[in-house]
């Protein structure tokens, strides 16, 4: 029989459509059932061929991987490394490729011979900056937790800080603060952190909500080893934390009653919605905006304490601020 | 448990200043003067009530695998793409193994597939369905692969991780978990071994058809063949399957 017959001839076409689809289809029923009661032409062999494929439909396991942890880890890596060197999915041809790249090594060969002839080769370089690992760079796939603020605080959090805290229009909201907790010159914080601590590395995500982001209230997205915060500000002893304010994000370190210090550089939030990602291990830590890093080094917790995420509103004034708010937080892990 | 991370990653993005002097992190405009504790700037104006926010955008465990991936090239959004790969890496890696038949190569071509469909991620093309295009991406670069592989020494696969490999890729154990009936054991273990002797063309279409539940026109959009082409290979290659699980001779067709 030629090839169009399994489409003209209708019981080819309704066979083959068995075949496909298997036991329990509508249309096996149907191809079985004609097979047996139809007087066809070639019966035995057909009904040789639906056995055949019952028996594969019964091996369909056969050959099903998943990918593990290794694989993944290692595809995010690559992943991610893309996304930071700019790779906008346009490819040169392999001998440009090659052009280009040997070009570049002239040019630094040249450029590191000039250097150690100035320098008389007595000036080691300075050491690269550290950043993170691989893996703490990589995306996190595992959600272990989510929560939305529609029926109010969830059981996985709680509440701390002059600051209060509510939830209005399914989102997580500083209160106006009460004046008399207002000092000359201070900020008032308040926020929500995690009942339970962790020890494994994880990431803790905002999406941040600001209508009209301004100057006078900060989200803070925070990882602390500890879960006892101070007046004021109720900030941590030690703190790794993603700063959004105004239109800007930044990574900060809390130590103490020091000054929080910015790490590396403030990035524009060109938008009226963030995702802040604080992605912490025992040594490190990792500050993303929508998906771009904002800096990556070491952090400041202590290695054998527990890490407690949270989210802190800081402000100063009374007036009510509705115009920022936290519209879900997620835990997530490698 | 926590692995310890001691070595430094390479260098991707911003570090700490080296010798910054600490810099006031104030809750404040640029040029705020500096205090002991976190200091805002008063500003007069009064806060408005918001309208009452709403989410914009469906939650990434709702969206369809076209909207993941819009959210992927608009924004590289990474999020959005491993929620797609965590959709699809079962599937892909299983059709490679299938068709490839070693796991040196699932490793090797199963992270290809998914870096370049990240990378290339601009070339797809709404309305085709997603899982159309990265199957094709699959297919193609199984094809390349097989055409170039050198014969290369037996390695471990230790980075794959992959798990229940044991259980899957012996046509016995898994005909033993199906039934247990040791007729029917024995005629499915038949069968999944015969496949390995199929014309390419027809184990594609079984794979694609059968063990990937793809349709007809999903299988002719990755492959480039009619569908009635694929439906005649169907039935040509369940017939050899048939007659090797009754353990007959097949003739050449």
């Amino acid at each position: 029989m030629d090839s169009a017959s399994y489409e003209t001839d209708r019981f080819l076409k309704l066979l083959t459509d068995a075949l496909r689809a298997g036991p329990g289809s509508p249309a096996w029923h149907e191809a079985v059932r004609e097979v047996r009661t139809g007087g066809l032409e070639g019966a035995d062999e057909m009904r040789l061929l639906l056995d055949a494929r019952e028996r594969l439909q019964s091996g369909k396991d056969y050959r099903t991987i998943r990918a593990g942890e290794g694989f993944t880890r290692k595809l995010m890596g690559n992943i991610a490394a893309e996304r930071d060197s700019g790779a906008d999915g346009r490819r040169l041809s392999t001998a440009r490729l090659i052009a280009i790249v040997s070009g570049l090594a002239v040019v630094a060969a040249a450029i590191a011979l000039c250097v150690m002839l100035s320098r008389g080769g007595n000036n080691p370089a300075p050491p690269p900056a550290e950043t993170a690992p691989a893996e703490l760079l990589a995306v996190f796939t595992k959600t272990e937790l989510t929560s939305t603020f529609a029926g109010g605080i969830p059981a996985d959090w709680r509440a701390f800080g002059a600051l209060g805290v509510t939830t209005r229009g399914g989102e997580l909201r500083s209160e106006s603060p009460k004046r008399e907790d207002l000092k000359a010159g201070a900020s008032l914080g308040g926020g929500i952190v995690s009942v339970n601590g962790r020890r494994d590395a994880f990431a803790i995500e905002a999406d941040i909500r600001m209508d009209r982001a301004p100057d006078h209230l900060a989200v803070e997205v925070f990882v602390a080893d500890e879960a006892e915060f101070g007046a004021g500000a109720a900030m941590a002893p030690r703190e790794a934390a993603g700063w959004v304010q105004g239109r800007q994000v930044k990574a900060v370190a809390i130590e103490g009653d020091a000054l929080p210090k910015t790490l590396g550089e403030a990035r524009d939030v060109p938008g009226s919605r963030v995702k802040l990602t604080v992605k912490v291990d025992r040594q490190f830590v990792v500050v993303e905006a929508d998906g771009k890093l904002v800096f990556a080094g070491r952090h400041n917790l202590q290695e054998d304490r527990p890490r407690y995420a949270g989210i802190r509103f800081l402000v100063r004034g009374s007036d009510r601020l509705d115009s920022v708010g936290v519209e879900r937080v997620r835990v997530l892990r490698p | 448990m926590d692995k310890s991370v001691d070595k430094p990653g390479n260098n991707k993005g911003g570090g700490r200043s080296s010798g910054a002097a600490a810099r006031d992190a104030r809750v404040t405009g640029k040029g705020g003067a500096k205090s002991a504790r976190p200091v805002v700037p008063p500003v007069d104006e009064t806060a408005q009530e918001s309208a009452g926010a709403e989410m914009k955008s469906a939650p990434l465990g709702r969206s369809s695998d076209e909207d993941l991936m819009s959210r992927t090239q608009k924004e590289s959004d990474q999020q959005a793409y491993a929620m797609l790969y965590e959709r699809y890496h079962q599937a892909v890696l299983s059709y490679l193994y299938r068709m490839m038949g070693n796991l040196e190569d699932v490793e090797s071509i199963g992270q290809e597939v998914f870096l370049r469909a990240y990378r290339f991620r601009a070339t797809y093309r709404y309305p085709q369905k997603f899982s159309t295009w990265l199957f094709t991406i699959s297919r193609n670069l199984a094809i390349n692969y097989s055409r170039r592989r050198k014969r290369s020494p037996v390695r471990n696969i230790t980075e794959l991780n992959l798990e229940g490999v044991e259980m899957s890729g012996d046509p016995r154990r898994v005909a033993g978990r199906a039934t247990d009936d040791l007729e029917k054991q024995e005629e499915i273990a038949r069968v999944l071994e015969a496949l390995e002797g199929l014309p390419a063309d027809q184990k594609e279409v079984i794979v694609l058809g059968i063990f990937q539940d793809l349709s007809y026109a999903e299988i002719e959009g990755i492959t480039g063949t009619k569908a009635v082409t694929l439906r005649s290979r169907m039935f040509h290659g369940l017939k050899r399957l048939g007659r090797l699980m009754g353990g007959k001779n097949v003739d050449e067709e």
